[in-house]
């Protein structure tokens, strides 16, 4: 097991370089450039030159992206960059004078607070609702249980979160319209300061934990209910029952386990997802989190802001996904890695 | 054991949420004597008002992360806005006329160097503090030099705050606009000849400062109030590089200072106690918000926790309608210009009749009503109100007018024994960046120019920095649309920054692909006359030009700033734009008994 994990850990590094090229490439491929204009004026060719200069994007492709990559001084040329490989993700070229890791390290933590606690809603709404889904087939608890699957399923949260907002902030004031209970600096750099995660902490939480949870409930609870349903046909769950095993354990320690792994499978990506932020939540309910980075920073041709979320993503889903076959193996005893 | 904690740490958290749910007071633990014993006692009280004296508080939001605070970086609103109320300039605009006043330069005088050069010289008031906030003991203090002596903004912050927006290593988007300094152009292109020294600016003395120009720019107070000529406090800038512009390090000089900046979050202002009128300062402090959502900030607003906002336009109606938002409702007039430009050089667009036709089309005020819903002010000529040398609101330009416009494109037909459909074969384009305004209105004037003249046109639109790329004027002509949208808002109130700057065939920027004529001659000549009079009167001409013989571009309207206020705030709306909080109050005794406090 411990073979495996590091030489899965050691494939990551090819593919995250992968991944910085194809961004890089491909941001550049772009019409237009991150100095060409500032609102609604193009700017003069020598203002674009001395910019271009600064930030070194008049040098050839392949010696930016290694700047970008390894640093200036490895590269053996004049400039500040430290590169990827040193956590130097270099300056942002629209918010002047900021660094891309500043900029990561005051959304992210925000992000994966919402995003955690996202899953976590959806988790332990997901899965119980599919679970009494497959166990009543076919009566009014699945109907009910699958109607509000795919009603939170098409609810697209654009729509649902200014309804949110409107019902439980405009009208009936439980919850704050907007904004995000922890500020920066975080406690170990993610988690909200103790004396912020009070009560107002949760409830500026509600309504977009909600918003961002309960679509992903829905998929849970469909995946769960399906997958169930399969598992309690196979062979296996017979000759438990044949045992004389109570209903109770056929399902909580035979059926249960087995089912849940193309739940834990779209668990993997749905988690690096929620955590590295959600462009349209954190927008709507004005939450300074990682997503707007992803959306906004292609229109400003922001390359190096573009990159470094891109390669946090990216990260987080290796990540997400080597954890995901980890599960694998203990919730399926024929699945082996050695 | 371990899976219960877990179970047993997700239903407090979901109990916490559903807790939440149930009521408004807060949750606190508190320390209380019962029959003589301490205990400590977990209750829900209710949210009193704090007795101490709050603050006087601008609920703001600025609608997005500002790019930078920096003087010489700033290019949008949002950052020039956070400049203006942390930095003073030479000049500055009065708020109702739009005039150039004083402000750091208590007078300045126009006069000629050696060479024959203009120059301006500056004398500038001795009492303005530089100032730091310190956010831990929450003090604005005075800056000290090395020698214990406290620092007063003067002629050499001013130098090097022009110098450093010249020099190329700086980076300024807009230090173009400083090009009519004397070398400016040379030493930002790079000419290695030339040092910063050879800037045309320097301090005479302390508190005078001497601009030379490069040519002679009756213009020139209005550049000076800009933000990129501001004085900058070179020992802080030199200390700590870029990151200068943090809260904590930052140094400034005018009525606030920074108090904090969560970068994407928010960014708070309190008053600067040592700013020369801080007596006439009633705002304490300014609560920044960046919700980028308008339908958001305008539920804050509701919610009474922004005290102004924009009006979203899918809530426009019911503001109208209701009757206390409708009594919060205003729009105020915006320095910017909504225009369609035409491909002067792409057929059937060169010739001026077909452009002429379009034109008159064009109904401006039923756009106005029907989909802007703003109060917006139709347009027929470039510069609006409040911009020197603009010509009055509708003295200048082509009115709609449906049948001059059909006469107009069925001359041009006969004389090229076209029909309609031989004109539509030409599959004319309209070009907008993408924006779901733009395409409301780019559809309502698709569908004017249908039903009046009768041709269709096809509406296509591109993402804003490939658009711009596009529009650029070496783009080849097949790949240009006839018809474009685009704007224009002003960096200095002067008819040099709007006709000149933005369609002179040969210094300006010329999206229109004009051939250079007596326009062009007209505003170069404007710029460089010193008689207020005389500028006035070449502009107006000028015009008149662009606007009624060439028919060179399609105005359409002058912005307006949509916005809802609460009753308790007091703002003006500076006829050249900006938030200007100092110049605001609020009664904040009306605005805590809203709150509920």
């Amino acid at each position: 097991m411990a073979r495996y994990i590091i030489r899965r850990i050691l494939q990551f590094i090819p593919v995250l370089i992968a991944v910085a090229l194809f961004t890089f490439v491909l941001m550049r491929a772009i019409p237009g450039g991150p100095f060409d204009f500032a609102g609604d004026r193009s700017l003069p060719p020598t203002i674009v030159a001395n910019l271009e200069a600064k930030y070194h994007l008049d040098w050839p492709m392949w010696k930016q992206f290694l700047s970008y990559l390894i640093g200036d001084d490895i590269l053996g040329e004049e400039g500040g960059s430290l590169g990827v490989i040193r956590g130097d993700f270099g300056p942002s070229l629209h918010f002047r004078g900021q660094q891309v890791s500043d900029i990561i390290k005051t959304t992210l933590p925000i992000s994966a607070q919402l995003g955690f606690m996202s899953v976590l809603l959806a988790v332990l709404i997901g899965i119980p609702l599919g679970i009494i889904a497959a166990l009543n087939q076919n009566s009014w608890l699945d109907y009910t249980s699958t109607f509000g699957a795919v009603f939170f399923l098409s609810v697209p949260n654009m729509v649902l979160a200014p309804i949110l907002i409107w019902i439980f902030a405009l009208i009936l004031g439980w919850f704050p319209v907007a904004g995000w209970g922890a500020k920066p600096p975080y406690l170990l750099g993610f988690l909200p300061q103790l004396d912020q995660l009070n009560i107002e902490y949760f409830k500026n939480a509600a309504m977009p934990v909600f918003a961002l949870g309960t679509g992903s409930a829905a998929i849970i609870a469909r995946l769960t209910r399906a997958s169930l349903l399969q598992v309690m046909g196979e062979d296996y769950i017979r000759t438990a029952r044949a045992k004389g095993l109570t209903e109770r354990v056929v399902i909580i320690v035979h059926a249960l386990k087995n089912s849940l792994i193309p739940v834990v499978t779209i668990l993997g990506p749905l988690f690096a997802a929620l955590v590295t932020g959600t462009f349209i939540v954190e927008q709507i309910f004005g939450i300074n989190g990682m997503g707007k980075h992803f959306i906004t920073s292609v229109g400003n041709r922001d390359y190096q802001v573009i990159t470094g979320v891109t390669l946090i993503y990216a990260f987080l889903l290796v990540i997400a996904n080597l954890l995901v076959d980890i599960t694998y193996a203990w919730l399926d005893p024929r699945i082996r890695y050695d | 054991m371990r899976k219960r904690l877990f179970v047993l740490f997700s239903v407090l958290i979901v109990g916490a949420m559903l807790l939440s749910a149930c009521g408004s007071g807060a949750v606190e633990t508190v320390i209380v004597e019962k029959e003589g014993k301490t205990v400590v006692e977990t209750v829900i009280v209710e949210k009193e008002a704090e007795m101490g004296v709050q603050p006087v508080t601008l609920n703001w939001n600025y609608g997005t992360e500002p790019p930078t605070v920096d003087p010489s970086l700033a290019t949008d609103t949002t950052s020039v806005d956070v400049v203006a109320n942390l930095f003073v300039g030479l000049t500055t605009f009065d708020p109702i006329t739009g005039l150039v006043i004083p402000e750091l330069a208590t007078d300045w005088e126009v006069g000629e160097d050696a060479d024959g050069n203009q120059t301006y010289t500056f004398h500038l008031r001795d009492d303005i503090a530089w100032v730091n906030y310190n956010p831990v003991t929450g003090e604005t203090t005075q800056e000290v030099d090395a020698d214990g002596n406290p620092r007063f903004v003067n002629a050499h912050d001013v130098v090097y705050g022009a110098q450093r927006t010249v020099d190329p290593n700086t980076g300024s988007d807009y230090a173009y606009v400083t090009y009519v300094i004397k070398n400016a152009l040379a030493i930002n292109s790079g000419d290695e000849e030339l040092t910063l020294d050879d800037l045309g600016v320097a301090a005479v003395d302390d508190f005078t400062v001497q601009f030379t120009l490069e040519y002679p720019a009756g213009y020139f107070p209005a550049i000076a109030g800009m933000w990129i000529v501001k004085p900058m406090p070179a020992w802080t800038i030199d200390e700590w590089g870029d990151k200068w512009t943090e809260a904590g390090l930052i140094v400034t000089n005018g009525p606030y200072v920074l108090e904090s900046w969560i970068h994407g979050g928010e960014l708070n202002l309190v008053k600067n106690p040592l700013w020369i009128k801080a007596d006439d300062v009633q705002i304490e402090r300014v609560e920044g918000l960046m919700i980028v959502e308008a339908s958001t900030a305008f539920a804050l607003y509701e919610n009474n926790e922004l005290d102004t906002t924009g009006v979203p336009l899918p809530e426009m109606d019911r503001v109208k309608a209701d009757p206390v938002l409708s009594a919060e409702y205003f729009n105020a007039p915006d320095v910017c210009t909504y225009y369609y430009g035409f491909t002067n050089n792409k057929p059937p667009f060169d010739d001026v009749r077909v452009r002429k036709a379009f034109v008159q089309a064009i109904d401006r005020q039923s756009l106005i009503d029907n989909v802007l819903k703003g109060g917006q002010i139709p347009a027929t000529s470039f510069a609006p109100d409040g911009i020197f040398g603009a010509p009055p609101q509708g003295t200048v330009g082509l009115p709609s007018d449906a049948a001059a416009a059909k006469a107009s494109l069925q001359e041009y037909l006969d004389e090229k024994g076209m029909t309609i459909d031989d004109f539509n074969a030409l599959d004319i384009v309209l070009m907008y960046n993408t924006s779901e305004g733009h395409a409301r209105i780019a559809a309502a004037i698709q569908q004017m120019w249908a039903d009046t003249l009768g041709v269709q046109v096809r509406v296509e639109n591109q993402e804003w920095a490939v658009y711009l790329v596009t529009l650029q004027n070496d783009t080849p002509l097949v790949d240009m649309p006839h018809v474009w949208r685009m704007g224009w808002c002003a960096d200095y109130p002067d008819e040099n920054n709007w006709i000149h700057e933005v369609f002179n065939a040969d210094e300006g920027a010329n999206r229109l692909r004009r051939v250079s004529g007596e326009f062009d001659a007209l505003t170069v000549q404007a710029g460089r006359e010193p008689d207020p009079e005389v500028r006035k009167e070449l502009y107006f001409q000028a015009e008149k030009i662009l606007a009624e013989d060439e028919v060179a571009y399609a105005p359409i309207y002058v912005y307006t700033i949509v916005s809802v206020t609460k009753p308790w705030l007091v703002r003006n709306y500076p006829l050249l734009g900006g938030n200007d909080f100092f110049n605001w109050t609020i009664d904040m005794d009306a605005k805590l008994a809203a709150q509920g406090q």
